[in-house]
């Protein structure tokens, strides 16, 4: 009996010990270690990707950065006390305060309880951990089975966005490439992070020309790997013509004008695609709740967009706020715009041509290009970037001494957008070099201006007074105006001196804390 | 690479089993040609003995390796029969022992298998000469209690023959010699000699062993004998731990058991106490002991992700959790403490070894109550308890007429509070509405009401002075019911429970009602085959409140002016519209709040059924190999539900408007997020585990003196765990309206005043984690002459843990321990004959501790929803970074003990001191934000704890009618952190979550306070405004300026508990004690935004102090309470390095500063008594009037009685750690509770 007894057990132990190793395989239901390049490629678009679909999202919401506008002359605050909690989180911005970011996010100072400071993205935590995403993916890849075309394709989207992170990044915290009196090649950029691995040792800044190799290098790299493919998925997605596009802004950026040129000449090449205002067609609201069955125009039914990103959510006053009517366009701005300009007019539900770019609402016009709506992207990169980046370029070329020519050249492509933006037909809708006096200085002032219509509230202008040599702007605040009717409260008036420090971001107080090696803006 | 790891390690293993497996068979060959002999009468065996001048130990030797006999010596006898010359082969035995025995004066008896050499008893021969007639004796045998013996075993002891075993009835008929002497003994009590002295009926009362406590020490794996006992152990019965009207046994532990720390934040009914086996030793892991109940480990009935508790807990539910209103159970909460038979408790290393990874923490072995043999008995108990509700005594809160005149001085003073449309505009939309004196001085100077109206107000408000702990509270009535039946034969025993339970909480809504049912039986198939089988199930459902539903806070700090029945309102909400001609319409709508309102319409429930079936089979392969099978079977059903329906203010909020106040089919009702029912949130877990585990025992005693003792044990468990389940939040819920769910996600309300976001109105989650382990686990215990012990305890175990290193390779845990029993030693035992029991021990182990969550690998986690809608993407994210440098946390205990016990046991002493370092633990720190994230994980810290644990028992009377005894333990703990990597800042200094090195892991910080300013009566701080640094200030090392206040929890920890019994009469006492630790007061007054101090809200009560606060300049010599003002002081950033101390990062005040202060912390020691118990139990004779009745016993119990603490907390519960000052929500009080109990037996 009992001999009978041990054979039982030990049976039993060698059964049991064979189902030992799937017993004890590795399970999770939620979990898992990424090892293949479809893993990778989910893995990038949550980690790597900026933002989209905030409905879904809903932390994610966020623009890189909601307070750019603030600072550029595209944008007028006006005063609404029932809302002064708004005025509260831009004025910092708007006055170019030296601690802007900190005054926004507190409450004003000897206010009661219950008054919060703004939810402001942090563009520098944000993009970094981005790039952290990106450098993750790229470092995985070689690690992970799948095809090479498919490793190729997602390491140049990495590429891209990592490229694209870093410009934004030196360009809000670091002096313009060619900024005069500051040598990019001591002037601090951002430190730079290319590996997946966290350590606790402290990175200093690199200086401006390295964090240029840096994004040049990533591009020129992500541009030979997509562009043999050619692979597009969707508009959410980057692929070879956003590699195109961001190359020649960065080469803009750097005023390497031919550069440009090359880079949008494959991408004109390749999708001369821009949309026709006229046949754009614009579904009526349905409910008086207004907002969400509006068509906008950054929005994925565009064949112009190249890429989309960012959800929508809070703290981006710029665009047209229904509630809080302060951050209106500036006069500076709507004055820019000609007649028969579709981009710019009067909110008409039943009687279009509507309005694209900037809507009146309660008479004040704001920007409209994408409406509040929980899951719409409201930044994009867009076939108008290359015409525009090629005319400027033509332009700065023939100025430096280049061939003449260009300059009908840059016109042709000025009037290819404009001829999409006026209603069809009009006559002012196209200019040419004689209406300009032949004149190359008015010739660029022309372009630089019809930059300014195009990309309104796009995240250019910051960065193109950056370019443009800094300029002195003025910003007033009528603490009267125009709600307050009672009050005779003395005109507030800024003024952002030329070439100002203010030009350059303060790199946030959490960064600092974190990391000693960091120099903070002066 | 991991997977062939693995495999690498299974086929090792696998070899390790063959061998053992074919060894297993040539073992019992060998014993089993020995048992061939066996059908022989004894004395006809053949032997073959030759020796030389042997000694009659090693003729006995011998003799044994031949015959399956037992041989038993009698005392001295080895000192007669010396020098024996024997050649005698294959002689029948009965030969051998007579020629050996031939003229030694010693004799032999033949007793079945067993055989007895003693001296001849010279008397003997007389006495079978006068042929005395034996007589025929019935001997009943029975407990004190009365209860038959059935099972007693009976040995005549004048000549040592067994004379009989009584039966079920606890009775036996015996023919005896008149003179005759009877031993009588049954397991767990003292065994009795008596003389039979001619008489025909014996009725013979034994008396409980008081050594039996201490005699088996039940592992879980093993019963060890006390003497292999090595590591440090506690064990206790469950009746003495068993308070009536405490329905938990994790709760009525507090303050008895030495070593073990048991804290009860709150008294809510169906919360969990927080348990610590000596101190913790680990900073991001799971910190509970676990729970064994008859050898299967209680998992809890949700998922633990300490780490994360995001991960499985929703907000709501963890706002009540941080508000200690949980109503989660854990796994032995549905355990019925009158089913509980013993506990064991096992503190180091050596004690848990066995259980490996898992028992980092601490094991608590609960053995259920099983039958026994003899008749069966049936008992009952009932308790019926009454909780008292709480009262404004020692609250130091203001009453209405003291608030109004607060609210006056306020508004002479011109510090008023946010009088609607006076203060700016933000006030309007924040700020309390026509509420109170501000409320009603709002309406008199705007015109509204006229002087008298006025005045009348006031003075209707002064006499309100509502009771809110009348309205909220009642007095609560508690039963429990338990019925239970045991009892068995020879055969099979049994004992079966079942109990109800209904404890309700004097807060009007938390209850919690419990039923169980529990069987245990035992058959013995013949005397080699046990078999046990085991049911247990309850069913458990637990009343809680919803968030923000928290009577205890509400009663606190709400204005007495208000009355119960009035709805108020403290905020407004707008919702917009967009017109067709694109104006705003804005709707709004002032939010009203009632709490018996919210309480009706909102509804916290969790609802708990457990199974848990056990069967184990015990076979005796031969005398000295034992296998024993288990087999396990448990599953939970848990269902938690929270909701809020239409009517609730809770759900106003979301929908933005009061019930029914929107226009119906209006736009404004379209762009409500919520116009019309409530939330529903309900996680369904289902809980499915097994284990089944296998172990060989050897046992062997060798020598000639039987002095070497081998206990060998070995087993192989697999356990395996799955919760499955499903948690969902859904809007438009109508629990009056048939329980119906009805809402349109499709619609949009881009312009709601709430968020619109999906995840914020739907989830549907899933929980589907299944959770293996096999595990290998030996240990060798090898004792000489049971004076010295040495043990070694192993395990391995490997799981299906995903990320981990679990699996890379099997993780072994080990642990050596020794035991030396002092008293054993002859010179000992002749010198100190008033020394009992003396031994020391001494173990040590080491363990690696596994942190959930982090591992070397990136892992990624799916994203839930499956796919964005908006780009068609499916995502993964990242859950943990990798970490390669990562290693597992090692710690390593040493532990030396001793018990001693003097005369006559009337004192008993326990002694153990631990020294812990663990090393390499996990913790987070602070990187560069360029590296994309805030922390990363580091094997950076090492820790120590060090400590003893000392429990004392004396008995300081004992006589027929009285007895007293007093039990007092304690346990001293402390520890410090070592090297830690760890960034400290402001806030994790003075919340107690920082690591400084030499510090222990709970100490904490404070600013110094420095008195009141002269001029404001605002509160002034050293360094900022008094001997004034304010470089210092800047410095990022903020331990340079903040004073070190302690730590946040009791170092030394324990617990007396006293009887004193006169006849049937027991007085019984027991008190928990915490001392040597410091806590913040609670605050004054709840603070303003962001910890502001300004004038307090009118819908809000204040406190007393406040009547001593500065008004005037020299004030500040007699007062620290400061000056109230409209606007409190914004201590920005700029004075200190970082503003991580305030609530959003930015901004804070110096009334933050003043309740983080050194001025606002207190001693924390306490003595608190936890039962006061009064028991009569009725005698024999007083129950023979009611046939059937064996056992009755009555009782009166308070739990909760008194406190004793320093006079600085005012009252406040010292219990309830609270270094956090700012956004203490306080929790319900543990109340005193009155409880009748009655226990019959029949």
């Amino acid at each position: 009996m009992s001999r009978n007894i041990t054979f039982t057990f030990s049976l039993a132990a060698l059964l049991l010990l064979t189902g030992c190793k799937k017993f004890l395989k590795e399970t999770s239901q939620d979990e898992m270690t990424p090892t293949t390049t479809t893993s990778l490629n989910e893995l990038l678009a949550k980690e790597g990707y900026p933002y989209v679909g905030s409905a879904y999202y809903a932390s994610d919401g966020f623009s890189f950065c909601n307070y750019l506008h603030f600072m550029d002359d595209d944008l007028h605050l006006q005063n609404m006390v029932s809302y002064n909690d708004v005025t509260t989180y831009v004025k910092p911005f708007y006055a170019w305060s030296d601690n802007a970011y900190i005054e926004a996010t507190l409450p004003p100072a000897g206010s009661p309880s219950g008054v919060s400071g703004a939810t402001l993205s942090n563009p520098y935590q944000q993009l970094y951990n981005r790039i952290r995403g990106c450098n993750i993916v790229i470092e995985m890849l070689p690690q992970v089975s799948g095809p090479d075309d498919d490793k190729d394709q997602i390491q140049g989207e990495a590429l891209v966005l990592r490229a694209y992170y870093y410009l934004m990044l030196v360009n809000l915290y670091g002096w313009p490439y060619n900024a005069p009196g500051h040598d990019r090649n001591s002037s601090p950029g951002v430190p730079i992070i290319v590996k997946g691995d966290i350590s606790a040792a402290n990175v200093a800044r690199s200086t401006v020309a390295q964090v240029y190799d840096l994004i040049t290098s990533d591009i020129e790299k992500a541009v030979s790997l997509l562009e043999e493919k050619r692979t597009i998925s969707t508009v959410f997605r980057v692929n070879y013509r956003v590699a195109w596009l961001l190359a020649s802004r960065i080469y803009l950026y750097m005023e390497q004008w031919d550069k440009v040129v090359a880079y949008t000449n494959k991408l004109i090449g390749d999708y001369p695609l821009l949309a026709d205002l006229n046949l754009w067609k614009l579904p009526v609201p349905q409910s008086i709740t207004l907002g969400s069955n509006n068509a906008s125009f950054i929005d994925p039914s565009n064949a112009e967009m190249l890429f989309l990103f960012s959800g929508m959510r809070g703290g981006d006053w710029s665009y047209i706020n229904l509630s809080y009517p302060q951050c209106i366009a500036s006069t500076d701005l709507t004055s820019l715009y000609e007649t028969n300009d579709m981009r710019f007019g009067t909110y008409n539900a039943t009687n279009p041509p509507p309005n694209f770019f900037l809507n009146r609402q309660s008479g004040y016009y704001m920007n409209s290009k994408f409406y509040y709506s929980n899951g719409e992207a409201s930044r994009c990169f867009r076939m108008a970037e290359a015409y525009a980046n090629r005319a400027e370029a033509y332009i700065r070329t023939a100025i430096k001494g280049g061939d003449a020519s260009l300059l009908q050249n840059a016109l042709d492509d000025l009037n290819a957008i404009r001829v999409r933006r006026f209603v069809s037909g009009a006559p002012n809708a196209t200019v040419t070099l004689a209406s300009l006096n032949n004149d190359p200085q008015q010739v660029l002032q022309f372009c630089l201006t019809e930059r300014r219509r195009e990309f309104s509230f796009e995240e250019f202008r910051w960065f193109d007074l950056r370019r443009y040599g800094m300029p002195s702007i003025q910003h007033t605040f009528n603490p009267n105006e125009p709600y307050v009717t009672n009050a005779t409260l003395p005109v507030e008036t800024y003024t952002l001196p030329q070439g100002s420090n203010r030009y350059v971001m303060k790199i946030p107080q959490n960064a600092l804390d974190a990391n000693p090696a960091l120099v903070q803006n002066p | 690479m991991r997977t062939q790891l693995l495999k690498g390690n299974c086929h090792a293993l696998l070899k390790q089993l063959l061998i053992l497996a074919l060894c297993l068979p040539m073992l019992l060959w060998g014993q089993g040609s020995i048992a061939q002999t066996q059908p022989q009468p004894p004395g006809a065996q053949r032997v073959t003995v030759k020796v030389e001048k042997a000694s009659l130990d090693e003729v006995m030797q011998i003799l044994r390796r031949q015959v399956k006999l037992q041989f038993i010596i009698d005392a001295g006898a080895s000192e007669i029969a010396k020098d024996i010359r024997l050649n005698m082969t294959d002689a029948p035995l009965s030969g051998v022992l007579d020629k050996m025995l031939a003229g030694t004066g010693l004799e032999y008896v033949i007793n079945k298998n067993v055989i007895i050499i003693r001296k001849i008893n010279t008397v003997k021969p007389q006495a079978a000469i006068v042929k005395i007639p034996p007589i025929q004796v019935t001997v009943t045998i029975k407990n004190e209690d009365g209860i038959l013996l059935g099972g007693a075993t009976v040995t005549d002891a004048t000549d040592n023959t067994k004379a009989g075993v009584a039966n079920s009835k606890g009775q036996l008929l015996l023919s005896l010699q008149p003179s005759a002497r009877l031993r009588i003994s049954f397991i767990g009590y003292e065994t009795q000699l008596v003389p039979v002295d001619n008489r025909k009926q014996l009725t013979i009362v034994l008396k409980p062993s008081q050594k039996a406590e201490g005699e088996v020490v039940i592992t879980g794996y093993q019963n060890l004998r006390s003497w292999e006992s090595v590591g440090s152990t506690v064990k206790v019965k469950g009746e003495d731990m068993r308070i009536a009207g405490v329905p938990r046994i994790d709760i009525a532990l507090q303050g008895q058991i030495p070593g073990v720390s048991i804290t009860i934040p709150n008294g809510t009914v169906g919360s969990n106490p927080k348990v610590r086996v000596r101190g913790t030793s680990t900073l991001l892991g799971n910190r509970e002991p676990i729970w064994v109940v008859d050898g299967i480990i209680r998992e809890d009935p949700f998922p633990f992700k300490d780490q994360n508790l995001d991960n499985i807990v929703n907000a709501t539910d963890k706002a009540s959790m941080t508000a200690g209103l949980s109503i989660m159970s854990n796994g032995i909460a549905g355990l019925n403490p009158d089913d509980i038979e013993d506990i064991t408790f096992l503190k180091d290393a050596s004690a848990t070894a066995l259980y490996g990874v898992s028992a980092a923490n601490g094991v608590i072995v609960i053995t259920t109550k099983r039958g026994k043999v003899g008749r069966t008995n049936i008992n009952f108990r009932t308790d019926q308890s009454i909780t008292e509700k709480p009262s404004y005594n020692h609250q130091n809160l203001m009453n209405s007429s003291q608030r109004v005149a607060l609210s006056e001085e306020m508004i002479a003073k011109g510090v008023n509070y946010a009088v609607p449309g006076q203060q700016g505009t933000f006030l309007v939309k924040n700020g309390p509405q026509n509420i109170g004196y501000e409320g009603l001085y709002y309406l008199y100077i705007s015109k509204q009401i006229t002087q008298q109206e006025f005045n009348d107000g006031v003075t209707r408000l002064e006499l309100n002075n509502t009771d809110w702990f009348n309205e909220l509270y009642r007095y609560a009535l508690s039963q429990n019911y338990t019925v239970s039946i045991s009892g068995g034969s020879d055969k099979a025993t049994f004992y079966g429970s079942i109990g109800y339970n209904n404890t309700a909480n004097s807060a009007i809504g938390n209850d919690q009602k419990r039923m169980n049912a529990l069987m245990n039986m035992e058959y013995r198939l013949n005397n080699r085959i046990r078999w046990h089988i085991g049911v247990q199930t309850d069913a458990l459902k637990t009343n809680g409140f919803y968030s923000d539903v928290n009577p205890e806070q509400y009663a606190l700090y709400t204005n007495r002016e208000l009355t119960p029945d009035q709805y108020y309102s403290t905020v407004n909400s707008t919702t917009n519209v967009y017109l067709a001609n694109g104006n705003l319409s804005g709707f709004v709508s002032n939010l009203k709040f009632n709490f018996r309102n919210e309480r009706a319409h909102t509804s916290n429930t969790t609802d708990g059924k457990q199974f848990m079936f056990n069967t184990d089979l015990q076979v005796t392969l031969t005398r000295d190999l034992n296998f024993q099978t288990m087999y396990s079977q448990n599953f939970d059903r848990s269902t938690q539900e929270r909701w809020a329906d239409e009517n609730s203010y809770f759900v106003a909020q979301i929908r933005g408007a009061n019930l029914g106040e929107l226009p119906k089919g209006s736009a404004f009702e379209q762009a409500s997020v919520l116009p019309r029912g409530g939330v529903l949130e309900r996680e369904e877990m289902n809980r499915d585990g097994y284990l089944f585990r296998n172990s060989l025992n050897y046992n062997k005693t060798l020598g000639g003196h039987q002095q070497h003792s081998l206990n060998l044990m070995g087993g192989f468990e697999m356990r395996s765990n799955t919760y499955k389940g499903v948690a969902t939040k859904n809007y438009g819920y109508f629990p009056d309206r048939g329980d119906v769910i009805d809402y349109d996600y499709t619609i949009v309300h881009p312009y709601s005043s709430s968020s619109d976001a999906f995840a914020d109105k739907y989830y549907n989650h899933r929980t589907n984690t299944l959770t293996n382990f096999v595990s290998y686990y030996s240990s060798l215990t090898y004792s000489y002459k049971r004076k010295y012990t040495i043990n070694l305890n192993g395990r391995s175990d490997a799981s299906n843990r995903f990320g981990q290193y679990t699996n890379a390779a099997f993780n072994p845990v080990w642990a050596i321990g020794a035991r030396w029993d002092v008293l054993a030693e002859k010179w000992f035992e002749h010198r100190l004959s008033w020394i009992n029991a003396f031994n020391i021990r001494s173990s040590f182990g080491f363990q690696g501790n596994i942190v959930d969550n982090v591992g070397p690998n990136l892992i990624a986690q799916y994203v839930s929803p499956v796919y964005n809608p908006m780009n068609g993407e499916s995502y993964l994210t990242i859950k943990t970074m990798p970490y390669p440098d990562l290693r597992k946390e090692k710690t390593r205990t040493w532990n030396i003990g001793t018990d001693v016990s003097v005369l006559n046991n009337r004192v008993s002493i326990t002694f153990d001191y631990y020294y812990k370092y663990s090393k390499d633990l996990i913790s987070q720190r602070t990187v560069p934000v360029e590296y994309g994230t805030a922390q990363m994980y580091v094997n950076g810290s090492d820790m120590t704890n060090t400590g003893y644990d000392i429990s004392v028992r004396v008995v300081p009377v004992k006589t027929r009618d009285w007895m007293w005894s007093v039990q007092f333990n304690t346990s001293f703990n402390t520890n410090n952190v070592v090297k830690p990597q760890y960034v400290t800042n402001l806030n994790t200094l003075t919340n107690g979550t920082a690591l400084v090195n030499g510090y222990p892991v709970d100490g904490f910080w404070s600013f110094r306070y420095a008195g009141l300013n002269h001029n404001t009566g605002r509160p002034m701080f050293k360094y900022m405004d008094v001997d004034t640094n304010l470089a210092l200030l800047k410095n990022p090392d903020a331990t340079q300026y903040l004073s070190y206040s302690g730590n946040a929890n009791p170092r030394i920890s324990g617990g007396i508990s006293t009887s004193l019994r006169y006849r049937n009469l027991m007085l019984a006492a027991s008190f928990n004690m915490e001392l040597k630790y410091r806590l913040r007061l609670n605050p004054i007054m709840l603070a303003g935004g962001y910890g502001a101090y300004q004038a307090p809200a009118p819908d809000k009560n204040a406190s007393v102090f406040l009547v001593n606060r500065w008004q005037r300049p020299g004030d500040e010599a007699h007062t620290d309470i400061p000056a109230i003002y409209a606007a409190d002081e914004n201590i920005t950033s700029s004075v200190f390095n970082d503003a991580s101390i305030s609530s959003i990062a930015s901004s804070w005040y110096r009334y933050t500063m003043y309740n983080y202060s050194d001025l606002r912390v207190v001693d924390g020691s306490h003595l608190r008594c936890n039962n006061i118990a009064l028991t009569y139990s009725f005698t024999r004779q007083q129950l023979t009037r009611i046939k059937g009745l064996a056992q009755l016993t009555i009782a009166a119990n308070v739990t909760n009685p008194f406190i004793i603490a320093s006079s600085k907390l005012h009252g406040q519960d010292p219990e309830v750690l609270s270094t956090d000052a700012s956004k203490t929500t306080p929790t319900l009080t543990r109340m005193r509770t009155v409880s009748f109990s009655l226990n019959a037996g029949f």
